[in-house]
This record gives C-alpha cells, sequence and structure tokens, in this order.
C-alpha cells in the first residue's frame, strides 16, 4: 500500500462522526467503538525502539487491506506527514494526539469514509476503531469485530486464556474495548446539575471527559462517557450496561431543556441568540469561545429556533474553526490573533445566509 | 505552587473538575492525592488509575526511597523486555511486553482486582466463531442469575451445585482459545534480520 503524501484529500468531505445530520444526533453528537490489539511476543511499543515499531507497522499493514476492510483503504505515515497534517486527523477523531506526538513507526489506516481506522503503534499495537454519528454502539461493535476476526487470521493476537487480549496498560486487558458516545450537554451545564451528573457516571464505572478525550476539558458543553472496566464482562454486557446509561443521559438533557424552557425561557433563548450574534458579528474568536458559541448555536436548531440553518451547517462549521483545519482552509500558517481573525470571518461568512 | 490541602509540599498533580456547571481546579501533593485516592476521589475524576496504583505499591511518596527498595516487586525484571517496576511507572502504568503480564503476575493481578469488574475474560477470542460463544455466554447469564436467585432463598445446596456448573461453563469457555501469550512467539528483531 503507498503511503499518501498528504491529508488535503480527506478535507473535501464532512469528518465521518459529523457526517449525517439527522434526528437522534441532537443530543449524541457521536459514538465509538474501539478495540486494543498487540501482536504476540513483541514488546509493546512504549519500549519498543524506532526499528522495532516500524516492522510491527509493517506487518500489520502488509495483514491488512480493502477488502478486509470492506472499503478503499488510505495509508499515513507519521514520520512522513508534516504536523499540520497530523494535526487534521486528531481534529477528524482518527488519531490520539499520543500517536501524533510519537511519530516513529505509528502508522494509520483511513477507510475511505473515516468510518473505520486503525491506529498500528500507539499505546498498542493495533488500535481499531468504529465511528459514527448518533448513538449506535452495537452496529459499530459488530462493525469492528469483524475487521477485528479477519485482522486474527493473518495476526498473532497476545492472547490469555484468562486475561482476555492483552494490552500494554492493564486498564484495557480482557476484551480491550472502549465503548465512547460524545454528548452535547448544554442544558445541564447551565442550570447547574452536570456536576452531578458526572458523579453519578463515575459511580456506576464509567469515565466523562472532555471532546478530545484523555486529558481534555468540557469544551463547548461537549462531553466523552466511556468505559472503565473491560475485563469479567462480555464486549455485549458493557455495551449494554453502557446504553442504557447513555439512553438515560440523554433522557436527563432533554428533560433539563424543557425545564430550562419553562423556569427560564428567556435565559435559554438569550443563550442561543447571543450565542448566533456573536459567531455571526464577531471579528475575534478564540477556539474556545468559538466552541462555546457553537453549543449554543446546536441547541437552537435542536429546539428548530432557526428557519434556515440546519446541523450539517453547524457540524461543518465545528470542524473548520478547528486550529488545524482553519489552517488548512486558508492556506496559511496561522498564530494566535490571526486565527482568532480567521475564525470569526468564517463563521461570519458561514452565518451570512441568516437564520 | 503548594498543595491546596496541606499547604506544606509542593503540588505535582493538578485536577479540574465541574462544580455546578462552574471549573474547579485542585492542585494536590503526591500524599495528599494518595489520601484522596484512598477516597476513590481520584478513580471518580477519570485519573489513570494504572498509573496511582502501581505508584501506590512502590510507596512513592515523598522521602520514600527506603521503602522502595523493599517494597514488593521492585526487584522484577521481565526477561523478555527488560522492564522494572520503575520503568512501569515511568511509563504511566504501561507495561513493556505480553510477557510482562506473568514476569508481575502478582502486581498485576492487585491492580485488575481494583480497576476492573471481573478477573476473568469472557468477551470474544481470537479465532473463535461468534454464534458458539453467544450459546455459552447466554447460558452462562442464566446460571448467575439463577445462583443469585436461589442465595436469596437460602437454597444453598442448589447454588453450590449451580456455582460449580457455573465454574464448569467458564472453564470451557476459556479453553478453546488457540493462542496464548504464555508461550514464546516469532521475535520482530529476529524476524527483522532474517529481512
Amino acid at each position: 500500500m503507498t503511503p499518501e503524501k498528504s491529508v488535503d484529500f480527506l478535507l473535501e468531505n464532512q469528518a465521518s462522526f459529523l457526517a449525517l445530520a439527522d434526528a437522534g444526533c441532537d443530543i449524541a453528537v457521536s459514538s465509538r467503538i474501539r478495540l486494543a490489539r498487540n501482536l504476540a511476543g513483541t514488546p509493546f511499543p512504549s519500549s519498543a525502539d524506532a526499528d522495532c515499531r516500524r516492522v510491527v507497522a509493517d506487518r500489520v499493514v502488509s495483514a491488512a487491506n480493502s477488502r478486509s476492510f470492506g472499503g478503499k483503504l488510505h495509508l499515513f505515515e507519521m514520520e512522513n506527514l508534516p504536523p499540520l497534517d497530523r494535526e487534521i486527523l486528531f481534529e477528524r477523531h482518527l488519531a490520539s494526539r499520543e500517536f501524533i506526538d510519537r511519530p516513529q513507526g505509528a502508522a494509520l489506516l483511513v477507510r475511505e469514509d473515516e468510518r473505520l481506522s486503525l491506529m498500528i503503534n500507539e499505546e498498542d499495537h493495533l488500535r481499531l476503531q468504529a465511528i459514527s454519528p448518533g448513538f449506535c454502539l452495537r452496529e459499530l461493535f459488530s462493525s469492528a469485530s469483524l475487521i477485528d476476526d479477519r485482522l486474527a487470521k493473518k495476526l498473532d493476537f497476545a492472547f490469555d486464556k484468562k486475561l482476555g487480549y492483552l494490552t500494554s496498560c492493564p486498564t484495557n486487558v480482557g476484551t480491550g474495548m472502549r465503548a465512547s458516545v460524545m454528548l452535547h450537554l448544554p442544558a445541564l451545564t447551565l442550570s447547574g446539575r452536570i456536576g452531578a451528573t458526572i458523579q453519578g457516571i463515575n459511580k456506576l464505572n464509567l469515565a466523562v471527559r472532555g471532546m478530545n478525550g484523555e486529558g481534555s476539558d468540557n469544551r463547548g458543553n461537549f462531553y466523552q462517557v466511556s468505559n472503565q472496566s473491560t475485563l469479567g464482562e462480555s464486549e455485549e454486557e458493557i455495551i449494554e450496561r453502557f446504553s442504557a446509561v447513555i439512553d438515560q443521559l440523554i433522557n436527563f438533557e432533554r428533560n433539563a431543556r424543557i425545564q430550562l424552557l419553562e423556569k427560564d425561557r428567556y435565559g435559554w433563548l438569550d443563550f442561543v441568540g447571543r450565542s448566533f450574534g456573536m459567531l455571526r458579528y464577531a471579528y475575534k474568536l478564540t477556539g474556545n469561545d468559538a466552541l462555546n458559541y457553537l453549543s449554543g448555536l446546536r441547541a437552537g436548531v435542536d429546539m428548530k429556533l432557526f428557519d434556515r440553518l440546519d446541523c450539517a451547517t453547524v457540524n461543518a462549521l465545528w470542524l473548520s474553526i478547528q486550529n488545524a483545519h482553519l489552517q488548512k482552509l486558508t492556506g496559511h500558517i496561522l498564530t494566535g490573533n490571526d486565527r482568532d481573525i480567521q475564525r470569526a470571518a468564517l463563521c461570519r461568512e458561514k452565518l451570512r445566509t441568516g437564520a | 505552587m503548594l498543595c491546596d490541602r496541606c499547604k506544606k509540599n509542593e503540588a505535582t498533580i493538578h485536577i479540574e473538575t465541574i462544580h455546578n456547571g462552574k471549573r474547579v481546579k485542585t492542585n494536590l501533593c503526591a500524599e495528599c492525592a494518595k489520601h484522596e485516592e484512598a477516597q476513590g476521589a481520584l478513580a471518580a475524576l477519570g485519573f489513570n488509575l494504572a498509573e496511582v496504583l502501581f505508584q501506590k505499591m512502590t510507596g512513592n511518596a515523598p522521602g520514600g526511597a527506603e521503602k522502595e527498595k523493599d517494597a514488593p516487586g521492585s526487584d522484577i525484571v521481565c526477561p523478555v523486555c527488560q522492564w522494572t517496576l520503575e520503568k512501569i511507572k515511568a511509563h504511566n502504568g504501561q507495561l513493556g511486553c505480553p510477557q510482562c503480564y506473568q514476569s508481575f503476575a502478582p502486581l498485576i493481578e492487585d491492580v485488575i482486582s481494583k480497576v476492573q469488574k471481573g478477573k476473568l475474560h469472557v468477551g470474544k477470542r481470537p479465532g473463535v466463531i461468534r454464534a458458539d460463544r453467544g450459546a455459552d455466554e447466554l447460558k452462562l447469564r442464566k446460571l448467575k442469575n439463577l445462583l443469585s436467585e436461589l442465595v436469596r432463598r437460602e437454597e444453598y445446596e442448589d447454588a453450590a451445585r449451580c456455582r460449580d456448573d457455573i465454574r464448569r461453563l467458564e472453564e470451557k469457555m476459556a479453553k478453546p482459545a488457540k493462542k496464548s501469550a504464555a508461550k514464546p512467539k516469532r521475535n520482530v528483531k529476529a524476524k527483522k534480520e532474517e529481512k
């Protein structure tokens, strides 16, 4: 497989996890299943030297092909990609921060529609990911599991009959599966109930993080919820238990929105209107500000407060205001202040048609 | 920056939480963080649990150098990747290679019992057709439900039989795994040299 020289062709399409904008994607923005696998008898990426990592990458890449992934595959080698291109992969939720920061032997396979991807030499040798908009973990697990089965025919995975799939970190051992859902929870946040909600979720052995995963904050009222435990339950059981919690969270948010409309109607409308105003008329917007206002805009779209604005427009903006995408779009390397100016210009332009 | 809790030691752990929609920053020293962790607070904050647990094992408290020498596992070296507990700690609780699970078995067992829901893998296995597994899993779940029902009704003889059935089934489900990490496999470096 020939490695791609640039990520530019990805920019022609919407990122997979934001691609669809229909009913059911309002609160649960996107879902993801990630399976961690390692090659037997081979040092984990953290202890392997650059050569060993490259050998692993070659082995895995030659085991994967378009047929096993059910669609055209693109290969990206982190060592041969400029930092800005790597950042694009991160913003499109195809690569983790850790992965792009340690490029030696790090390779990424992405199916054309970006819904299936495989990070090679992240924390584990293989991190297979299935991602899509909305809330659909069962379907994602079936598609990831199918690819996993096909890869297992060609690769010898480190597996122990008691402990299951052996992973670099014992927190992933067993199924090696992390299920996560990105939720947009503006009403729970604004009404001050998010703290108690997060504590409740944590008690159920689930983790809550910001939208960019580990170590990130809750920018734009987006939260990522994922399972903590990976051993002792089957994948199906984990997903079943996890999905029940997500269902409840979605209901909490829905009720919080209704309550806000009843109790503090003008406070809630002001949040939406002010967000639109800022994005439509501001001349400088930081990344965090823009995301927070997009949260308000999204809430307005969910409540059908805008005639001519749909979720697809909001999603497109959501991706393109992020640092690397913004720089690719404008074709310039931008520093802080210029970036804020360009970001605001882009938002004004996209929202000019009115709402 | 000083620790928010004891106001004495340098804060090395920084935690951000959301309280009533407002972001709250907490800065703790290793000692106080350990205290917080004891209350489950760090787990609740989505901390890297493995890292914290491995730290705890070797008593990595300020001035704990002496303790560290005698701590269980501090003299183990994995024969395959040459990793030590020190290295695992330095890599946020990540192990060096699949063999580490055996080399550091007692320590890992301890970590697993704290972070994981169970001790035995019941999910999918490489090379096993899913349909078979599904049937066994369903049977296992039914048996487990029956066991709790029998215990609730205090019918202990039947419960003991049911428990044995569960054990047998779990063993059967663990058996057909073709591949085990215990056996040494092809070595990447060796393969590279062939090339």
